[in-house]
Formats: structure tokens, sequence, C-alpha cells
């Protein structure tokens, strides 16, 4: 009996650790600023905005780009999962719009709650999350 | 130097006065960027690669860049950057302006772009050259010779004119169409080496008319740039202006440079290839000696790999060939026809590894070892020979290691 209780047990944990991993490799979504209008995002469209190639919202307000580091996994996660680009990729893009000053680079923030922070506070802000939660001052961009 | 470190300084406290708060809670965006490497160059036999580099690690090369950009209006965009070079003979040693221009968008969506731009601009060229002033947008230490002369820099690299830039976007593919009419800058030492070789024969100088060079670039990008065919196209004119007591009364060197590239880039591969002709046709007038009409038509072309093996490091392996004339590749028929000139001067074939390291964001360190047949495009200001190209005087076979950290802010 002890035995498989131990066995339950050790599948549940092996369950939960998978899920877990699960969560953390896949879950990430798009965040803007309350007063953004799109709804909803194609992926060649989030491709260009992420990829600092498009500048403005359909309204002609100024689209502000808030990342993550390279190496963070969630900025992985949203360009592989989301952009379905490598994290160099987007790099090498940015480099190109900083040094032959054809646009402006997104701008970079340590974690999550600073991403949060700044995407609430800054109007036309773009960022991403791991999860959006129903008290978030943010609203959730889905891309289609 | 000095100069530098003032407009330095004036441009960091401009950033800063304008950017009290947070740049992106401003009402016009004003972004300030910049970078500074140091390069150790060491080359064996008797050539020099800008500085005093054989037999020993020369520590002659820096580059210091810094640049403003400011977003006024979401359609508008004025942007500058300025570059300080130091590198031997071969480089002026002063403080250029990289690019400066105002773009305007008219037209910008999910569907593409229309922008056009008016100043000092990085032409389209290939796969690098609008960006190879910049150690962290080239695809090594140094950019593939074949095609991104540095001897040829400032007449390919950026100029003054006026460009259109219109982008069309299919799903997840895009062409994207590049024009600019420009007027390239012939004025330097290093420019005229390698276009005309000694001022002992040319006394006078190159200049450029306005507007006299053009350059179109196509390009299709397919899923977002993991597939990329570009075909690139430049052509002008540089105009020579005798000097004092010079045989030669007019002249005109006319060039026109092609194109092909193609990219993939995988998740941890990427691989390129260029191949390109390059043709130079020289018309020199003289009332004491017989004219001099001759053309050129060069081929050159590169692969290259790029493997990102672990995350932050990646690995490099290029093999680049130029020739000045394609139908005499070795400089055979050159060398017969042209006494006292060594017929390697007229090739260059580079087997290069490198080895690129980013401890961060901020830092990139990088080293190189080349291994070259050919002196085609080594600087010849580096090489002279009491104050002569003596290019008997240089060695055919010669190796290469730099080693070069990285800075940008």
């Amino acid at each position: 009996m002890s035995i498989a209780i131990r066995s339950v047990f050790f599948h549940a944990v092996l369950l939960a650790l998978l899920l877990c991993c699960a969560r953390l490799a896949w879950s990430v979504e798009l965040i803007v600023h309350p007063g953004v209008p799109a709804t909803e995002l194609s992926r060649p469209l989030a491709r260009l905005i992420l990829g600092a190639k498009v500048t403005s919202w359909e309204d002609g307000s100024r689209i502000r780009v808030f990342v993550m580091p390279d190496e963070s996994p969630l900025h992985q996660e949203m360009a592989k999962g989301i952009l379905d680009l490598y994290p160099y990729q987007l790099r090498a893009a940015w480099d190109r719009v900083i040094y032959t000053g054809i646009g402006q680079a997104p701008i970079q923030l340590a974690n999550e709650s600073e991403m949060r922070k700044q995407v609430a506070s800054t109007p036309g802000a773009i960022g991403y999350v791991g999860r959006v939660y129903n008290n978030d001052k943010v609203r959730a961009l889905p891309v289609r | 130097m000095t100069k530098f470190v003032r407009y330095l300084c004036a441009d960091v406290a401009l950033a800063v006065l304008l950017n009290g708060s947070p740049a992106w809670a401003d009402e016009g965006d004003l972004r300030f960027q910049g970078f500074a490497s140091q390069r150790l160059t060491a080359t064996s036999g008797k050539n020099n690669f800008f500085g005093d580099t054989r037999g020993k690690l020369s520590p002659d090369y820096t580059e210091i860049g810094a640049g403003l950009s400011w977003r006024p209006h979401p359609q508008w965009l004025l942007s500058g950057q300025a570059i300080y070079r130091r590198g031997g003979e071969s480089e002026n040693d002063e403080i250029d302006p990289d690019y400066f221009y105002a773009a305007y968008t008219p037209l910008e969506s999910e569907a593409g772009h229309v922008t056009f731009k008016i100043g000092k601009i990085k032409v389209p060229y290939g796969l690098y050259n609008d960006m190879r002033d910049t150690p962290m947008t080239r695809p090594g230490i140094l950019a593939p010779q074949s095609i991104y002369l540095d001897s040829l820099r400032q007449i390919t690299q950026s100029a003054l004119g006026l460009h259109l830039d219109v982008e069309r976007a299919i799903g997840d593919d895009a062409i994207s169409l590049r024009l600019s009419q420009v007027t390239p800058n012939f004025g330097s030492d290093n420019t005229f080496w390698a276009l005309l070789g000694s001022h002992t024969v040319f006394t006078g100088e190159l200049y450029s008319r306005n507007n006299e060079a053009f350059a179109g670039q196509l390009a299709y990008d397919h899923d977002g740039g993991r597939l990329r065919a570009l075909l690139s196209h430049a052509v002008g004119t540089a105009r020579y202006r005798p000097g004092a007591l010079d045989n030669w009364n007019d002249g005109r060197l006319d060039f026109k440079f092609s194109a092909l590239s193609l990219q993939w880039n995988g998740e941890r591969v990427s691989l390129s290839g260029e191949w390109a002709r390059n043709g130079f046709h020289r018309r020199f007038a003289s009332a004491t000696l017989p004219g001099l009409d001759s053309r050129d038509l060069g081929g050159s072309w590169y692969l290259q790999g790029q493997w990102r093996f672990a995350p932050r490091w990646e690995a490099l392996l290029r093999y680049d060939v130029n020739q000045t004339d394609r139908n005499d590749p070795d400089g055979t028929n050159f060398a017969i026809n042209n006494p006292g000139q060594a017929a390697w001067m007229r090739y260059a074939k580079d087997w290069s590894v490198g080895l690129r390291y980013r401890p961060d964001r901020q830092w990139l360190l990088a080293g190189e070892l080349h291994r070259v047949d050919g002196t085609n495009w080594l600087p010849p200001a580096d090489n002279l020979s009491n104050g002569v190209w003596d290019t008997l005087n240089t060695s055919r076979r010669w190796n290469m290691l730099l080693l070069q950290a990285t800075y940008r802010f």
C-alpha cells in the first residue's frame, strides 16, 4: 500500500513539475497600455512592431516598445512562441535600426514587474508578461 | 580626439537636458547611442593593415561613435552619428559625420511603408554596407573585404543625397526597394590610392559632381528574414581635377558595382553568400602623353557561416575572394604589362575563422584569424616604401590576427 501511495505521490509531483515547465515554456502574452486602439494583432504586424519597423498605432499615436534582456526566458519565449523569430534576429533588427539611424530601438527593462509598471503608465506602450491578471492595469493583446 | 570628447560631452549633456524624465515619457522621443572599440592587430611578412602591425600586436586601430535620434512626430525622424576612427596612415584620425538626415514616413502600416530621407545617408548595398561601420552590426571584426573594401569606405558607405525606401509586406514575407541618388566623397587619400594609385602619376585630385551617383537595392525577405535575397547596384563617376604642372588635362573614372546576396538564418546557424561584379573605366586626356583608356571588370564573392554554438558565443568561418580583373584572375597579364608591379596585388583569397563573445548587452569581445593569398585589399598608405607604393615589396601570402573589444552605450 505504501508503495502504491509513494508511486501516486511520485507521479503527482512529476506531473506537477511537467505542467509547471510547460507553463514556463509557453506562457507569454503581449500586453499594451489600456489606451492603445488595437484589440488584436496579426503575427506579421507583431513582428514589425517588436522589430521596431512600425512605429505608430492605427490612430497615428506613437508605439513605445518595451522588452526584457535577450537572454531572459520570457523574451526568448516571446520571440519564438509569438513572433516565430529567433532572439538574435530581433537583436540584429534593433542594432540595424539603432546604428543606421533609421529608427529607435525598444527600451529594455530588467524584470516583469518593471514591465507591468512601464506599460501601464506609458501611453502607446507594448510589452509582454508571463500572464495577465484581472487586477492588472495593462490589457492583453492577442496575436492571431 | 579632444574635439571628439567635447562633442561627446555636448551630446550627453543635450541628451540629459532634454531627457530629464525617461525618454519614452517625453512628447518627442530622443535617444542617444554610441560605442567605443579598440582593436589589436598583428600581421605577418612585410604587410601592414591599418597601422604599424607587422610582426607585433598593434593597438593602432580605434573606432568611437556617438549619435542622437529624435522623433518629434510619428512620421518624422531626425538622426545623426559621428565616428572617430584612428588606423595608421590609412585613417584620417578625425571625427567624421557618419550619417545625419531627416526621414519622413507618410505611409506606414501592416502592408508596408514608404520613407523619404534627405541628408548624409547610409547607402544600402549588399547585406552589410549600411551597417559596416559599427562593430556590433558587422558579421566579423572585418566585413568581407572583397565586397566591403575598407579602402573605399568613404565613397561606398554613406553620402549626401536623397533616398527612397519602399517596403510591401505579403504575409510573413516582404519585398523592399531602396533607391539613393547621392554625391559621394572622393576626397580621402585612401580612396585616391585605391582608385588611381600613386600621386606621382596623378598629381591632381578626385571630386564628384552633385548627385552623380546612384544606388538601388531590391530585397526579398521570406518569413521574417529566415531567407533573404538581395540585388544591389551602384553607378557613379569620379572626376579628376588636374594639379599644377599635371601631365593630365582632364580625366574621369566611372564605376559600376552589382551584387547578388543570399542569406539563410536558422536557430543556430546562418549561411551567407554574396557575388559581385565591380567595373572601373578610367579615361584620362593629356597634351603630352598618350591618352589613357583602361577598363577593369573585377569579380568578388564570399561564403560565410556563423554558428551560435552556445548562448552569447558565435563562431565564424568565411572564404572571401576578390579579383581586380576577372579575365586575369591571378594578375599574370597585368604583371607582364606593368613591369615593377606585383601580380598578387590584383587579387586576394582570404580564409578567416573567428569567435565572438557577448558577456552582456554592453560588451562584445571578438577574435579573428585570416590567412590571405594576395594583397588586393591591403591599404596602400600603410605599406609605402620611402613614400612609394611598391607592390613588389609586399608579401603575397600573409596572416593576420585581430582581437577586438567593443563597449556600447
